[in-house]
């Protein structure tokens, strides 16, 4: 199975028309900046405010050290979505941090469009610590729009999902958990 | 013989005579009469095998880094620009070269010139750009081409045929050309849908055989390990595929982004023929766009990504 020469991936008869299709939940990577978008999402969280699971965070001290080859590296590896966030221009922790970031990653954007990433895929924006309402709305508008995209890569999901789990591979386990 | 050979060579002879450098980097005939070859003259008396025309198409800026002793460069309009950036980015000292500029009127595409009617590659002797015709000279026999036919097209559509940076300049300045030619392939794609676009991309990734010719002919590409290549953090593994084609080349657009100058030593370097300055072209057009910067025409000028403005503009990116 291949996606090359453009057919459209959801429209594709495969393995993933099965129930589980229906269940099927993007995996979206979140590059946030310790001091302002990760603390925005810990006050929507301490909030209660409800938002998709979907979102695995990457924590980074500064929108600055997002380096544009983490949000390349992890479509690479499959990712449905990537959204970076950082702190407010001017209220960087570091000064400046997100002045490099804002001009990497509007490049970024404009690059990912370019080469037919659908933009939905990709976002990056300013969240600030005060921020919890609105970093709930966009994971949740983030999810809803990638949805009826489909999977990003559907080839690789199906090798990751053909990779034995960790358990299976057997060797010595590390004796601190032997116990637990 | 191109007239300015004899001036290229009058100037290289002076330079090492005088002592003045102790290298001229140079083009010499290659071993067909359509490829050209980097010439290192370091005597007087073998200045005679350089040349100089529209066969000349290694970007010479590449030679450049990590010589010892002071050198003298020919360089086209797109070579200066290169050598401007190294000079910024301190891979290169502005006072330990001499620039000879040479005013480019094109480069030929071989590709082209095969496919051009009435000519056999293998007879070429010469070929003359003059105005807007070719001169293709096959012994006795020659054929006179429309320039589109036979030049490459980042050179039908240059900026600066006119080198920025130099000590020297042999011949006439040239003035810029139609930008939109330069940028007809990247414009095309952009034209497209996004599924066109992602299927036209992942098409041409997945031809890429990651030789990385296009690093080692880029005069810009000097990291020594590049993050393709490197293990700790191994962001390129060894899988054969698009998504490892992908990260790798939009990885170097990235880093290339308000470097690149354009001198299409990627596309000519590509074995498979991936797009490569159209990428390049279009980060180098975004970059003009919401920047203001565009590579080569000052030495000292900063890249982009390593500034900024606190008042950049935001329109690229997204709204909470």
């Amino acid at each position: 199975m291949s996606n090359v020469g453009g057919v459209p991936l959801q429209a594709e008869p495969t393995a993933t028309e099965t129930p589980a299709a229906a269940e099927w939940q993007p995996r979206i990577v979140g590059i946030l900046c310790y001091w302002c978008s990760y603390a925005g999402a810990d006050l929507a969280g301490s909030s209660r405010m409800s938002y998709p699971p979907n979102i695995r965070i990457v924590r980074v001290p500064c929108s600055g050290r997002a380096d544009p080859l983490f949000v390349l590296r992890a479509f690479q590896r499959g990712a449905d979505g990537v959204i970076v966030a950082g702190c407010h221009p001017g209220d960087c922790h570091y000064a400046e941090g997100n002045y490099y970031a804002r001009r990497r990653m509007s490049l970024l954007k404009r690059l990912v469009e370019y080469v037919g990433i659908p933009e939905e895929r990709f976002k990056a924006l300013w969240v600030s610590a005060s921020e919890g309402k609105e970093f709930a709305h966009v994971i949740n508008e983030m999810v809803e729009a990638i949805r009826p995209l489909g999977p990003f890569r559907p080839e690789l999901a199906e090798r990751f999902e053909a990779m034995p789990e960790l358990e299976d591979v057997g060797g010595e386990s590390c004796p601190e958990h032997e116990s637990a | 013989m191109n007239p300015k050979t004899e001036e290229i060579r009058q100037l290289a002879r002076e330079l090492l005579q005088s002592e003045q450098v102790a290298t001229v980097i140079g083009f010499e005939p290659g071993t067909e009469a359509y490829r050209s070859t980097p010439a290192f003259v370091t005597k007087p008396e073998d200045c005679d095998n350089l040349i100089w025309g529209p066969t000349c198409t290694q970007n010479l800026a590449n030679y450049l880094r990590k010589r010892q002793g002071k050198t003298a460069v020919v360089v086209k309009g797109c070579d200066a620009r290169a050598v401007a950036v190294l000079c910024n980015e301190n891979q290169l000292k502005r006072e330990d070269l001499h620039i000879i500029g040479v005013p480019c009127e094109g480069l030929v595409d071989t590709c082209k010139l095969a496919d051009a009617e009435g000519v056999r590659l293998a007879d070429v002797t010469e070929i003359e750009i003059v105005g807007d015709e070719a001169i293709v000279r096959m012994g006795e026999q020659e054929a006179r081409l429309p320039v589109d036919m036979v030049l490459r097209d980042e050179c039908l559509g240059c900026q600066s045929p006119t080198p920025v940076v130099c000590d020297e300049l042999v011949g006439e300045e040239i003035p810029a050309r139609d930008e939109a030619k330069f940028r007809e392939l990247c414009d095309k794609i952009g034209a497209m849908s996004p599924e066109e676009r992602q299927a036209y991309f992942e098409e041409q990734f997945s031809k890429c055989i990651r030789c990385f010719a296009c690093v080692k002919g880029c005069p810009m590409c000097y990291c020594t390990t590049c993050f393709a290549i490197q293990d700790k953090p191994q962001y390129v593994t060894r899988m054969v595929g698009l998504d490892e084609n992908r990260m790798f080349h939009m990885g170097r657009a990235m880093h290339l982004a308000g470097r690149c100058v354009g001198c299409g030593a990627c596309d000519r370097a590509c074995p498979v023929g991936i797009p490569l300055r159209a990428l390049n072209t279009k980060l180098a057009a975004e970059t003009k766009d919401l920047f203001a910067c565009v590579a080569g025409f000052d030495c000292e000028k900063k890249a982009p990504l390593i500034e900024f403005l606190p008042g950049d503009t935001e329109a690229a990116l997204d709204k909470a």
